[in-house]
């Protein structure tokens, strides 16, 4: 048996570094508590897909 | 009872409970194996901490907020992509490094190296990390004595014998066990104390939107992304922290030679993930509301102390200033773990043809570990300015070096040990360039052309050189390729 790459975990993973990458230079809009959409994403939003991401690897490998 | 008394009673306890913890442990260690790595010895919290807390050090805490009050939002890419490295480094390093330990019994990730590629490639990783890693204990020891000295008010040398004494003490003894258990109760401590830090800074700073309402007063270029910031050093920061961990961070990826099976390696991917999230959370929450609440303080990187003393009781704040000298500690143990791993393993056991009774590698392992401490903490006294030229550069060089010859060769079949060693060597020479180049334009070690991070180009120049020499050169042999590739006989 040759090894799989964790092919779902890798296009998450390329997603996160790519489309993270254009948030940080793309022009947000205010968002609440006086902060802009992209500093909620990146600055918070983003761990919850962090960690889903990460936990679907742990039950399914994939 | 003064603050600083009641500070140095919490201290002691705890430096107290790391010892016991130490000794306690100690029993259990009777090979080198189990004391560099005790395979298959330790559950999934205790991995899963032990990754993060040596991935982090201390200067998450003291010098990363400090430079996060300043930079704003500039910073935060940086820490969401300091948690996600738990993310990339468990999914693309740790499930194949444990199954290619499992077979080959390897102790350190040069033996990884070795494995794959070939004793000279062995050999190679161990020059870089040595050169890397000894220096860097040098600085943790200085960076911790510092804290000791601004915090206590004692003088740098008690600092430097207490720190360096206690944490020399329980790795020597303890070995893998000790580290990884305190690593865990150090870990604990710190959720705690920021669980209860944050919401305090945050309301007293003004709640959560009106803390960024005054920031954005004090300081307009820190809420957006690209406000001080050049935007490639923005982005270098967030692909560098998160990813490129898998290479820069060599002292937390061996954690992935300790389990045995792949279900406690995805649970430890879990909590450490948990862990670092939590932590970078309440650390951007933390800059932010100290620039609000401390906006003319000095030192930086005193940020979380000062709050600490501000804005919490003596008990509590000593539990975090604690924790934060214990995730020095848990780097620093780390660090001499795989020193003296690299010397006893790499080059010893080497040099004698692997014929080393266990029990005589172990008191070797131990040897060298102390020896090796007491020479970081003989460095750390008055370290040349050369040392802290090359802690500067140590993680972006240890990235480039190891980055993609340990992925293409965890990964793709074709990489050979020509591209391997290219890839590690060309990395580090890029990486070196780059920093020269950046130092001859901005005279400075911390600012680079076009903002691009030395990681980026050496990381980019390795990718190029292994995969141009392995395949300009023979395959690997077909015995090499089933112990990397073939999953039939590792336990999953």
């Amino acid at each position: 048996m040759r090894v799989k790459l964790p092919g779902l975990s890798i296009v998450l993973m390329a997603f996160f570094l790519i489309g993270g990458s254009i948030a940080l230079v793309v022009p947000w809009k205010q968002g609440p508590a006086n902060l802009n959409w992209g500093a909620w994403i990146i600055g918070y939003i983003g761990y919850a897909y962090i960690i889903i991401a990460a936990i679907i690897h742990a039950r399914t490998g994939k | 009872m003064g603050m600083t008394v009641q500070y140095a009673i919490i201290l002691v306890i705890y430096f107290a409970g790391m010892l016991l913890l130490g000794f306690l442990f100690g029993r259990r260690v009777k090979t080198d194996q189990d004391y560099f790595i005790a395979r298959g010895k330790l559950n999934a919290a205790a991995i899963g901490f032990s990754f993060s807390a040596s991935q982090m050090s201390g200067s998450t805490y003291m010098g990363a907020v400090g430079a996060c009050k300043t930079l704003g939002y500039n910073f935060i890419p940086a820490a969401i992509a300091s948690a996600s490295a738990p993310w990339f480094c468990f999914i693309l390093g740790g499930d194949r490094i444990r199954k290619v330990a499992s077979r080959t019994r390897c102790v350190t990730i040069a033996d990884v190296f070795g494995a794959r590629y070939s004793p000279a490639a062995s050999l190679t990783s161990t020059i870089i990390l040595l050169i890397a890693f000894i220096p860097m204990l040098a600085a943790q020891f200085k960076a911790a004595a510092n804290t000791f000295e601004v915090l206590l008010g004692i003088p740098y040398w008690s600092g430097l014998v207490i720190f360096g004494g206690i944490v020399i003490l329980y790795t020597v003894v303890g070995g893998m066990f000790a580290v990884a258990w305190t690593d865990l109760i150090q870990g604990l401590l710190m959720i705690v104390g920021f669980a209860i830090l944050a919401p305090v800074a945050v309301t007293a700073a003004g709640g959560f939107g009106g803390m960024h309402a005054r920031y954005a007063e004090l300081n307009p270029g820190g809420m957006t992304f690209t406000g001080i910031m050049p935007a490639m050093w923005v982005i270098s920061a967030f692909v560098v922290w998160g990813f490129f961990q898998l290479g820069g961070a060599p002292h937390a990826v061996t954690r992935f030679l300790i389990p045995e099976d792949d279900k406690t390696l995805k649970r430890a991917l879990v909590y450490s993930i948990l862990f670092q999230s939590f932590i970078f959370i309440c650390f951007a929450l933390l800059a932010i509301a100290g620039h609000v609440l401390l906006p003319t303080l000095e030192r930086a990187d005193l940020t979380v102390p000062t709050m600490v003393s501000q804005y919490l009781p003596p008990i509590i704040g000593g539990v975090i200033i604690a924790a934060a000298l214990g995730a020095m500690m848990s780097t620093v143990d780390s660090i001499l773990l795989i020193i003296g791993s690299l010397v006893v393993e790499n080059i010893y056991v080497k040099a004698k043809k692997g014929e080393v009774d266990n029990k005589k590698a172990l008191r070797i392992g131990r040897f060298v570990t102390l020896i090796v401490g007491l020479l970081g903490l003989a460095v750390a006294i008055k370290p040349p300015a050369a040392i802290l030229w090359i802690v500067t550069m140590s993680f972006q060089l240890l990235a480039s070096a190891f980055l993609f010859p340990l992925l293409l060769g965890l990964w793709w079949p074709r990489a050979t040990k020509a591209g391997g060693i290219a890839g590690m060597i060309g990395g580090v020479l890029s990486c070196v360039i780059w920093y020269a180049l950046g130092f001859i334009q901005y005279q400075s070690f911390s600012n680079w052309i076009g903002g691009i991070w030395p990681a980026i180009l050496g990381s980019v120049v390795s990718l190029v050189l292994v995969i141009v020499f392995s395949l300009a050169s023979k395959p690997s042999s077909q015995e090499v390729i089933d112990t990397f590739f073939d999953d039939i006989m590792v336990k999953s």
